[in-house]
């Protein structure tokens, strides 16, 4: 274990960009009409079985029947689902993680803006990566705009509002500096390093770009006897925040932050949205009160299954006897713990729904959490009472205005963006696929995946995988060969991986998936941190090639020949 | 005469409406009426009083006697064979914030424990199961100035942290002599304060820095200058010191060094300092009292590093009797839950009377808080703070039954459940109940990690 995480830690040294080529739409023409499709146009209005025509990245024509233009790509849609594509109130997409080493304070007392995260002069267009994967990944996930924001500590930067598609960040930006993103997050080793230090530094910060504003406004004015203002790029950056035409995003996941939050702004008066908000339901009275703009989290706690339903289904005499010892075993104590802890999830789960419920119009954020996991978590808030008109309101309409986009995006009328989202059944039923994304007209078609394949009969692969094979990833440093040994159990695959000279210190995976001739799995390793590895192998009869991601660090080709055959 | 009589109503409205507009920004503090019946009452100012009632109406004590009838819906306690006496005060502590140091910079007078309170801490529940009503949930002692301080009401069960906030208690700073700024800045650092004169200068330049900003704004506002300085939250913050609107508690062992900043103090013409801890007080209490500082010591605490050796639990006694006010504070979450043997041990040592050795840890606090006309004593008029104890608090018997703040009982031994947990993380892996039982002391928290690798107690 050891030796594998300081392998892996090693490439803190050789960092390498993650650059992957995201998949570019196929586009042949600039016109699409889908038809026979359900149309949502915004939350609450539909229309069944009808078209939409797409041209130039713009909706031209949304009704029961359209006229088709000549050149236009027909999309039968056979009675699925369109809705507005869904709008990102918050996120870090297309902005990779800031690994840069940030250079020694000698003074941890007098550190540079930069080192103390004070950037609010920063622009997310100007971090923006248009190979970011998290672009695609969003996409995916049926968004078509995203309002991206620095990563970092008290103030990362400004907001942009982007297109989800593009070929160079300058392609996808369609806002720039539309707000301030802000946090309580200390900068740990210089000031301000905790909570009392930053939210000292937003007054000293917000009163003083106040001071300095009045003061540069008179100098533009009239310099005459008036001493020169200081040229200070992130007091300036402060000055349509303290003019109110600027709104602060502030990040507030617990109640604590919220309260803080709502504290700082009644002190200072600036505009605020609360953002990746979890645990708003205590204070749903006083934001209303205070009309502040809500962004929820999309990261919620999961659900404990009890060890009933656990075992459900399996109906056998043995199953029942492990239930009912497990019933004389309960520690009260613990059992009471554990009630409580429910009683927390579910409030966190239910925080949506308690929002649409006080009559709170909503978006989410996405700051936080797996996006991956958007769709598991909106089912979970809708079973806690959250309906789907808002759930899908707090994905489009919600945003849009948020924003001040709704003239473009938001829902689905003739001369607003292009970006829809298509799915085969209702979106917000359990089992619904999406098939197509549309950003700005651009077509993105999701075909169904080959299902997990298992070993045995139907077994599609057409190579043996099992045996004994030499490996050699392509990362830059020394140990990075060894042997990987895939033996066949049950219904699939253990895999033991070595490295060279570490034979005695195995990497074993159990759970390993293999499609065709595919084979991925991961694992964790720890060393002061956690990091995935993911590896994922196209194999031939004798060799395979294909790629390890190592956490953030990167992707790295890896290769490997067949070394010894199975046992069998 | 009608016409004035009119006048007067119209004022009254017109008062209770700026109330009303006035309150509205402010967070609603819930208070609650109770009525102690037949308990020995310890007022602490008006000596004891057997058999008696107290009853707190709406918050506040309306009235002390025999024989009071309960207002409609109040609560009724029996407290017959119990002893009643004002709710306990910790001039010293650190519970219920979320930061302790903001140890960056040695000067740091504009941070405040007050933007980092934690409702939810269950050391603050612990407190009032010691029978402590208030504590001053100070910065630590990192910095030569170190941020403001908070007074906060134990009332445990809110879920604003402003409510946790003394309405109206006066501001207060933390300022650190010693060994701690030294060794944190000076041998962590390599910056200043590397010595005890190292400490001394730095608050001389603070507060020339503080006279020259505030003479900056001084010319700015009365039109010598178009020019506005900048802002500077510090110096603002050291300019209030300098005006007497924030009461100074100071870290401090040495006798020499304690000499030092009333010196100091003296040049700048700053009153109203509280020495906290002040191992080496009697060594220097005359001028302690001459100067009008107050102390705020350990009962029998110390060695724990090499300026904290010359020591003794006759300190408390000493201050006393040379007219210093005297209190006796924990600085440490396990110590709050029994203050009363802390004054029970002075009494022991220096031979102080029953009602002094309260003193210690009721009124003396309050004075040292400024919030002596609130607090402190059992009278009619102040807040509705007791705490019920069965046997004498200066007993080793003694343990809290009921603690009330704002007339709400917040602690019952008999009624409560075990979990009195508010904030339940939905991650926890093991339920957060056995959280916050292994006691460190939290003076130097939040001070990074390379500078705590000698883990020692460090007041």
């Amino acid at each position: 274990m050891r030796k594998w995480s300081l392998t892996w830690a090693c490439l803190f040294l050789f960092f390498i960009g993650n650059a992957q080529n995201s998949d570019k739409p196929k586009n042949v023409t600039n016109s699409y009409v889908i038809q026979n499709v359900n149309i949502i146009q915004k939350p609450g209005q539909q229309i069944n079985m009808g078209s939409i025509v797409i041209q130039n990245g713009i909706i031209t024509q949304v009704g029961k029947s359209v006229n088709i233009p000549f050149d236009a790509e027909i999309i039968s849609a056979d009675s699925m689902f369109v809705y507005p594509g869904f709008i990102d109130a918050l996120s870090h997409t297309g902005i990779p993680k800031d690994e840069s080493e940030k250079p020694r304070t000698d003074n941890p007392g007098k550190p540079t803006n930069e080192a103390a995260g004070i950037v609010p002069d920063r622009l997310s267009s100007s971090l923006l990566s248009a190979k970011s994967k998290s672009i695609e990944g969003l996409r995916n996930l049926g968004f078509g705009i995203s309002h991206i924001v620095p990563e970092g500590n008290m103030m990362p930067g400004s907001g942009a509002i982007i297109v989800l598609n593009g070929k160079s960040s300058e392609e996808m930006v369609l806002k720039d500096d539309v707000s301030l993103f802000g946090t309580f997050k200390g900068s740990g080793r210089v000031y301000p390093s905790t909570i009392i230090g930053v939210l000292a530094k937003w007054k000293d910060l917000y009163r003083n770009a106040e001071i300095a504003k009045k003061h540069t406004e008179s100098y533009q004015m009239n310099p005459q006897g008036v001493g020169r203002p200081a040229y200070d790029a992130a007091t300036r950056a402060l000055f349509p925040v303290v003019g109110k035409s600027k709104i602060i995003f502030m990040k507030t996941p617990s109640l604590l932050s919220i309260h803080r939050a709502m504290k700082l702004q009644s002190d200072l008066g600036f505009n605020m949205a609360l953002c990746e908000v979890k645990q708003g339901t205590e204070v749903i009275d006083r934001i209303k009160a205070k009309n502040y703009p809500v962004l929820l989290s999309i990261d919620i706690p999961k659900a404990e299954k009890k060890e009933e339903d656990k075992e459900a289904g399996k109906d056998s005499t043995e199953t029942k006897k492990k239930v009912e010892k497990k019933k004389k075993d309960v520690d009260p104590e613990m059992e009471a713990f554990k009630e409580r802890k429910n009683k927390s999830i579910a409030q966190y789960i239910g925080q949506a729904a308690a929002f649409e419920k006080a009559g709170i119009p909503f978006s989410f954020s996405l700051e936080s959490g797996k996006s991956k996991d958007l769709k598991k978590n909106l089912m979970a808030m809708i079973e806690a009472g959250l309906s789907e008109t808002a759930a899908l309101a707090a994905l489009t309409t919600n945003p849009a205005k948020l924003l001040g986009i709704s003239n473009i995006a938001g829902s689905i009328e003739v001369g607003k963006m292009a970006n829809l989202v298509m799915t085969d059944k209702s979106y917000f039923d359990e089992k619904s696929k999406i098939k197509y994304v549309f950003v700005e007209g651009a077509s993105f078609e999701f075909k169904d995946k080959p299902k997990k394949k298992k070993k045995g009969a139907n077994d599609s692969s057409t190579v043996k995988v099992d045996g004994k094979w030499s490996y050699t990833m392509e990362i830059p440093m020394p140990d990075n060969q060894g042997v990987l040994n895939i033996e066949p159990t049950g219904d699939t695959y253990t895999v033991t991986l070595t490295l060279n000279g570490q034979e005695d210190d195995p990497e074993i995976i159990e759970d390993v998936e293999l499609i065709d001739d595919q084979m991925s799995f991961s694992f964790e390793v720890t060393e002061g941190m956690v990091m995935t590895v993911e590896m994922e192998l196209n194999f031939t009869e004798d060799s395979f090639e294909g790629t390890v991601k190592a956490g953030d660090f990167g992707t790295f080709p890896m290769t490997g020949n067949r070394i010894a055959d199975p046992k069998n | 005469m009608r016409t004035k009589n009119i006048i007067t109503n119209i004022k009254a409205i017109y008062t209770m409406l700026l109330c009303c507009i006035a309150f509205l920004g402010q967070a609603q503090i819930e208070k609650a009426s109770v009525l102690i019946k037949n308990g020995t009452v310890i007022t602490i100012t008006d000596g004891d009083k057997e058999n008696t009632d107290v009853l707190i109406r709406d918050g506040k004590i309306q009235s002390i006697g025999k024989g009071l009838k309960a207002p409609n819906g109040a609560k009724v306690i029996d407290a017959d064979g119990m002893f009643v006496m004002p709710g306990i005060i910790d001039a010293h502590s650190h519970i219920g914030i979320d930061a302790v140091n903001e140890a960056t910079n040695v000067i740091s007078p504009e941070v405040a424990t007050g933007d980092a309170i934690n409702p939810f801490a269950m050391t603050l529940y612990r407190a009032l199961a010691g029978g402590v009503t208030i504590s001053h949930a100070m910065h630590g002692s990192a910095n030569a100035i170190g941020g403001q301080c908070e007074t906060i009401k134990h009332r445990f069960g809110t879920m604003d942290p402003e409510e946790m906030k003394m309405e109206g208690a006066p501001r207060t700073i933390k300022f650190a002599l010693g060994e701690n700024p030294m060794r944190v800045h000076g041998e962590g650092r390599n910056i200043a304060p590397r010595t005890r004169m190292g400490i001394e200068q730095l608050f001389r330049s603070s507060f020339a820095e503080a006279q020259n900003y505030t003479q900056l704004w001084n010319e700015y506002n009365s039109g010598k200058t178009k020019t506005p300085p900048a802002y500077d939250l510090r110096l603002e913050t050291l300019a209030d010191i300098m005006a007497g609107e924030i009461l100074i508690h100071c870290h401090s062992y040495r006798a020499d060094e304690i000499l030092m900043l009333m010196n100091v103090l003296e040049d700048y013409g700053v009153k109203n300092i509280t020495f906290q801890h002040c191992n080496e007080g009697f060594k220097v209490a005359p001028e302690l009292a001459a100067f009008g500082a107050h102390a705020s010591v350990f009962s029998d605490w110390w060695a724990y590093k090499f300026e904290v050796y010359y020591s003794t639990a006759y300190n408390a006694a000493i201050l006393m009797k040379n007219g210093v006010v005297t209190s006796i504070n924990s600085d440490d979450r396990q110590l709050i839950r029994h203050l009363y043997h802390e004054a029970a041990k002075s009494q022991r040592y220096g031979d102080l009377s029953d009602n002094d050795a309260l003193k210690l840890i009721t009124i003396n606090p309050a004075i040292q808080l400024g919030i002596e006309k609130r607090v402190g004593s059992i009278e009619t008029g102040k807040d509705g703070d007791i705490v019920v104890f069965k046997n004498h608090p200066l007993s080793i018997y003694a343990v809290p039954q009921y603690t009330i703040v704002d007339g709400i009982v917040r602690f019952d031994i008999n009624e409560q459940p075990d979990d009195m947990r508010i904030d339940i993380d939905p991650k926890e892996a093991m339920p957060s109940f056995y959280e916050d039982v292994h006691d460190h002391d939290k003076c130097l928290q939040d001070v990074q990690d390379f500078l705590l690798h000698k883990h020692s107690h460090q007041h």
